[in-house]
């Protein structure tokens, strides 16, 4: 199977990036414990039959920077995550289909209200683990996604945010196989669908301003 | 106490231990095997709704690993793959003609070779042992995808519709295999 060649730089870029604007910053910062649960599935072009979402969850840390003097509505997020997706077969037995992620989202926000904010941006994920035997044989190691969410009393220092990740890149690489074992073409198929409800806790809550 | 303790142990350890190969579920169709190339000692098909399965109950004296038999003939190959439906015992036989096989690396010539199973160029069987029903093919195909002849594995998919003397027709759909080491009988088998 062809993979993807470019995966580990993605992926060391991002941690690259958020290293950088973790550590440019001042120490109090705007930082966050972040959970919640998800409510995961995948979309697929072939046919997964008796395919049904899963409940999961997600928790992790949060930064919330303030790029712009003039634009103090708009800011940037980024988190690191511990993201647990995936799907469930139904047949005469359940088959989970469960994968953890190590999630990189890059987010924009924007502030509607003092207690209303949109975000949007990408998710970049490494795939940790999985309960399925060989499964990083099988599903692809890296997964991006695009996310469109909202959050609410983001000025307090408890907040709640609800979110899509609307993923973007095939999870699984496969061959197209039919009843008489003919193999006719390549599947490059399975996208995370993701939709999360959480809680943000800030312990930093001092804004952090990346200009003078 | 002790010896006792040794006798459970071992008794144990004879009942309890998997004679399964490694089952990757397939990211389509989780009841079967993913389709790979690995020496994973798994096979799997379905055979009409039913799925047939490579893997054999473990018994406290009976060992019956998944396995694959290469049984030479003079201008044909046999291969058998040991399973169950349903947990009753079934095995799946491919007659195939061409070139004599006679060790492991002779299986290289098959290597990406669809077979027809229409009875002239093989056959594909069916053995329902738990009803002794035997169905024999009367189209579809075998396919020896992958042979690597140093690690000795051997990869595959196969499919076709089958008949008993009855006039009961199954269609065995959607199978695959991945076996390292596969034994070979070493005599010819002329009754076969």
């Amino acid at each position: 199977m062809k993979r993807n060649i470019f995966d580990h730089r993605i992926t060391v870029i991002a941690i690259t990036l958020i290293c950088f604007l973790m550590f440019s910053v001042r120490s109090k910062a705007q930082m966050a414990f972040v959970g919640g649960v998800n409510i995961s599935d995948v979309r697929s072009t072939v046919l997964l039959q008796n395919k049904n979402a899963i409940a999961s969850y997600q928790w992790g840390l949060s930064f919330q920077y303030f790029p712009f003097k003039r634009l103090e509505n708009v800011s940037v997020i980024n988190e690191f995550l511990f993201n647990h997706k995936g799907y469930m077969q139904d047949f005469e037995t359940d088959y989970h289909f469960r994968f953890n992620y190590l999630s990189f989202p890059i987010l924009i926000n924007y502030s509607l209200f003092s207690d209303l904010s949109i975000q949007s941006g990408v998710e970049l994920s490494k795939l940790s683990s999985t309960n399925v035997t060989q499964g990083r044989r099988t599903y692809n190691n890296f997964d991006m996604g695009l996310v469109f969410g909202m959050s609410c009393y983001d000025t307090r220092r408890v907040s709640f945010y609800s979110r899509i990740t609307y993923g973007i890149t095939p999870m699984l690489d496969y061959y197209r196989i039919d009843d008489l074992g003919n193999f006719a073409g390549e599947i490059h198929d399975l996208k995370n669908v993701c939709i999360s409800v959480g809680v943000k806790f800030k312990f930093c809550h001092e804004k952090i301003h990346l200009y003078r | 106490m002790k010896k006792y303790t040794y006798i459970v142990s071992l008794l144990l350890m004879f009942g309890l231990s998997s004679c399964e190969g490694i089952f990757v579920p397939d990211p389509i169709d989780p009841r079967l095997p993913k389709y790979t190339e690995e020496g994973n000692d798994v096979a799997g098909a379905f055979v009409d709704d039913l799925f047939w399965k490579s893997v054999v109950e473990c018994h406290f004296s009976v060992t019956d690993e998944p396995q694959l038999m290469l049984l030479p003939q003079k201008d044909s190959l046999i291969l058998r793959f040991y399973g169950s439906t349903l947990d009753k015992s079934a095995s799946i036989e491919f007659y195939l003609k061409g070139s004599k096989v006679t060790q492991f690396s002779d299986l290289a010539a098959w290597e990406g070779k669809k077979i027809l199973l229409n009875g002239i160029s093989g056959c594909g069987i069916y053995n329902d042992d738990e009803t002794s029903s035997v169905f024999r093919s009367q189209s579809g195909q075998f396919y020896l995808k992958h042979v690597d002849i140093t690690r000795k594995i051997i990869s595959g998919t196969f499919g076709f519709t089958a008949i008993d003397n009855t006039g009961k027709i199954i269609k065995i759909k959607s199978g695959r295999f991945d076996y390292c080491d596969p034994k070979i009988r070493g005599e010819s088998r002329e009754d076969e």
